[in-house]
């Protein structure tokens, strides 16, 4: 299984996530949402690539200070290859109110303060890209909306995608999951996958979608 | 690393070619076993499920208010639940990250793990590059579905590591079988 041969390998798979489990506050998700497959990553965006553009996002996100004047990742293709590169845009006034309130509550609640809107921007292709990407294209990291109860989310601006966490921790099981129905784990919970936050433990069962 | 949910029985990863120079010392030729891969005794799930969090963290990522700054994060199947502490230590002003069982909820089928067991890891000396095994799982793990389903062709998978303009690309040998 080759790169974008794994892409294109899952690209029909009849699969639906839907959130049953929601502990802690997250503005991405709400018990009952549902996902249909592939609307699990930025609208164009080539999955593989996703997973390899996630590996950095998060630490940009979470304000880590890379030595590289540039962040440049490229997809995993060989002979054909995406090149992308991190950049911000300003932010929406929403965020903008959003970070100085951050900010006041800062000693009593530690929150990501956006210093703009990510997104990875492609610099250049090599080859053809079966995704039919094109240089200049941007895609945004979604950073969720602003949850006000478990169920109510107050809008700043995000898609309702997807959260990025959740899709790097399920994209590597997919192929899996078209293979042998199941995420390879070898007890009763092969059709669960949960986010890597302990505390908002958001929990999606995947289910075939019936012809 | 012989239980079911990743089977890699017989399968090595070599160095197919290195554009330009590789940060991770890595040069054409070199070949490794899964087991290398991964810090011993971690699952390969949950270690995939850290990475960006490790990478997060040794970039100076701002997680708590904590003064170890420390992230908890858990592994994606929802019936196990091990969750790990990754924080940075102050020793010799290494940057290092410890990895620590944090809580579990029921016992983990593959990994006997216990509380308080950790992983030192030395800031940038992983023994197998974090972003290149990072850009691999998802084709790894394709490769055990296809060899416990029996349905491994014998075409191998090559795949590159996320950096550039220097990358290198990786490729997978799969040795005879034992009898």
């Amino acid at each position: 299984m080759n790169p974008c041969e794994y892409t294109s390998s899952i690209k029909s798979l009849p699969i639906v996530l839907s959130c049953i489990k929601k502990d802690a506050r997250c503005g991405y998700h709400k018990i009952g949402q549902i996902y249909k497959f592939p609307d699990i990553c930025p609208e164009g965006l080539c999955p593989e690539a996703y997973h390899n553009l996630y590996y950095i996002t998060l630490g940009i996100l979470f304000n880590a200070k890379y030595k590289e004047e540039k962040l440049i990742v490229k997809c995993p293709g060989i002979k054909n290859y995406v090149v992308f590169e991190a950049g911000f845009e300003k932010l929406n006034l929403r965020f903008k109110l959003l970070n100085i309130v951050k900010k006041m509550l800062r000693r009593f609640y530690p929150g990501q303060i956006y210093q703009g809107r990510l997104f990875w921007e492609i610099t250049s292709i090599k080859g053809e890209c079966p995704q039919i990407h094109s240089i200049g294209s941007r895609f945004y990291i979604n950073r969720g909306n602003f949850q006000i109860t478990p169920n109510l989310l107050f809008p700043l601006g995000e898609l309702h995608e997807l959260c990025p966490a959740v899709f790097d921790n399920l994209f590597p099981y997919l192929y899996s999951w078209k293979l042998e129905k199941g995420i390879p784990y070898t007890n009763d919970s092969n059709n669960l996958i949960q986010c890597p936050d302990h505390k908002a433990n958001i929990t999606f069962k995947i289910a075939e979608i019936s012809k | 690393m012989t239980v079911e949910c990743f089977r890699f029985e017989n399968i090595l990863i070599e160095v197919k070619s290195v554009e330009g120079t590789c940060k991770a010392g890595f040069h054409v030729g070199k070949v490794f076993t899964l087991e290398a891969m991964v810090p011993k005794g971690l699952c390969p799930f949950l270690y995939h499920s850290i990475l960006p969090y490790l990478e997060a963290i040794e970039n100076g990522a701002f997680f708590n208010l904590s003064e170890k700054n420390f992230i908890l994060v858990q592994c994606p199947n929802p019936k196990v639940g091990v969750t790990v502490k990754i924080h940075q230590t102050k020793e010799k002003e290494t940057q290092i990250s410890v990895m620590a069982i944090h809580a579990k909820k029921v016992n983990c089928p593959y990994h006997h793990f216990e509380m308080g067991k950790n992983w030192l890891m030395p800031f940038n000396q992983a023994t197998f590059c974090r972003r290149a095994y990072d850009s691999m799982f998802p084709y790894l793990n394709a490769l055990s579905s296809q060899i416990r389903n029996g349905s491994a062709g014998r075409n191998v998978f090559s795949v590159t590591c996320p950096s550039y303009p220097n990358f290198v690309t990786f490729k997978e040998i799969r040795l005879k079988p034992q009898r």
